[in-house]
């Protein structure tokens, strides 16, 4: 493969890239001229992002409409005390190009909508969803499947996370398969207030750099047929198979949705007004993560 | 056959890592070798010690052919034919 002419100290940088026969000099030519667009600059894309750039990923998209705010700080490691209140795509920027100066980083300081998630898509080489609720994990699933973008999901509440991966191209199966709706908890399942390990949305960030990078490389054997469920507290990962379901409204063979639908996040029966217009679930953490834990199971 | 072994072996280009430090000498190795087609041949220069130690065994490993090896003074010279991926 011809491209990308590597400087000396770009060798020395992606040394131990290079070095992997998986990757090698055409895999880090790829990365060079790959373009990764990470939604959420939070607990999830803080590593996520860090890690991409590291990595080498010529291009990297930040999307996050969020300011700085000190009750980030517990997770969102890309972000520092002298942040607060600044948009955390400008900080996210900083800290990348602090790091990994040849990066080229595109901010997109605006919260996604039905009215701009599948231009904010078009195009990528890979999206990351590291955002922190339902409406806009189906927002963006549903974007990146009509845009035939690839997509790498990852979600954390208190100690649990889960993670899969989207090929429209392959015809993997897609994020309604699993979860054909958002249901009443999920609405509430992210709030201001809602408790969230950061280490352990760490490990979920992390993972989405890797299997976003496997996915740009075309290596190894990923989460597209897969669920990846991970309690931090018991210390257990668990893998669930997914299949495509024949009823899917998205993908199935009588798909009805057309264009991305867009859920709003408003307070649940008996939930409270958060601080920034989330509710706070009524009955939180255990519920949520019983469900993350049935719906997981649904997928065997 | 013999009229194939006989034939002179060309290297494309030379390349001498022997200013280079593990593991750099085979990431300068490795972008040497990915200019060349599969079959093509690369001179490479090397360090009697660690680099003729640990070089010619990694590019074994990775599926090259070291065809011929001479002793220089204190450097070595090695014609590598470039693996099928």
């Amino acid at each position: 493969m011809t491209g990308h002419e590597f400087t000396d100290d770009e060798l020395e940088r992606w040394s131990r890239n290079i070095l992997l026969p998986e990757v090698g000099v055409d895999g880090q030519r790829k990365l060079a001229a790959a373009r990764a667009l990470v939604v959420g600059a939070g607990g999830l894309g803080s590593p996520a992002i860090l890690y991409l750039a590291a990595a080498g990923v010529g291009t990297l998209g930040i999307a996050d409409g969020d300011r700085v705010e000190l009750s980030n700080l517990n997770r969102q490691v890309l972000h520092g005390a002298a942040d607060v209140g600044r948009p955390k795509v400008e900080s996210a920027r900083d800290a990348v190009l602090a790091r990994s100066p040849a990066c080229r980083v595109v901010t997109i300081f605006c919260r996604l909508t039905a009215r701009n998630v599948r231009q904010t898509v078009r195009g990528w080489d890979v999206v990351l969803d590291a955002t922190d609720n339902f409406p806009a994990r189906f927002l963006i699933s549903d974007a990146c499947w009509l845009e035939r973008v690839p997509l790498v999901s990852a979600g954390v509440v208190g100690f649990q996370g889960q993670l899969l991966t989207v090929l429209p191209q392959a015809g993997s199966p897609c994020y309604r398969c699993l979860l054909p709706e958002p249901s009443a908890d999920q609405y509430a399942a992210t709030c201001g207030q809602a408790g969230v390990l950061g280490a352990a949305a760490g490990v979920l960030g992390a993972m989405q750099a890797v299997e976003a990078i496997k996915v740009l490389l075309g290596i190894g054997h990923g989460f597209e047929r897969r669920l990846l469920v991970y309690d931090a507290l018991a210390g257990k990962v668990r893998i669930a198979n997914r299949v495509k379901d024949p009823a899917c409204a998205l993908c199935g063979p009588k798909a009805t949705i057309a264009d991305v639908v867009e859920y709003r996040l408003t307070c649940c029966p008996g939930g409270v007004a958060g601080p920034d217009g989330c509710c706070m679930p009524a009955a939180p953490l255990k519920r949520q993560a019983k469900s993350v834990r049935r719906r997981g199971a649904k997928g065997r | 056959m013999a009229a194939q072994a006989a034939r002179p072996v060309v290297p494309v280009r030379t390349v001498d890592v022997t200013g280079s430090r593990c593991p750099m000498t085979f990431v300068r190795v490795k972008v040497a070798l990915d200019g060349l087609a599969p079959g093509e041949v690369l001179e490479l220069v090397l360090l009697e010690g660690e680099q003729m130690q640990d070089v010619p065994k990694n590019l074994k490993d990775e599926g090259h052919r070291v065809l011929a090896v001479v002793r220089k003074g204190p450097k070595y010279h090695l014609l590598v034919r470039k693996g099928e991926p």
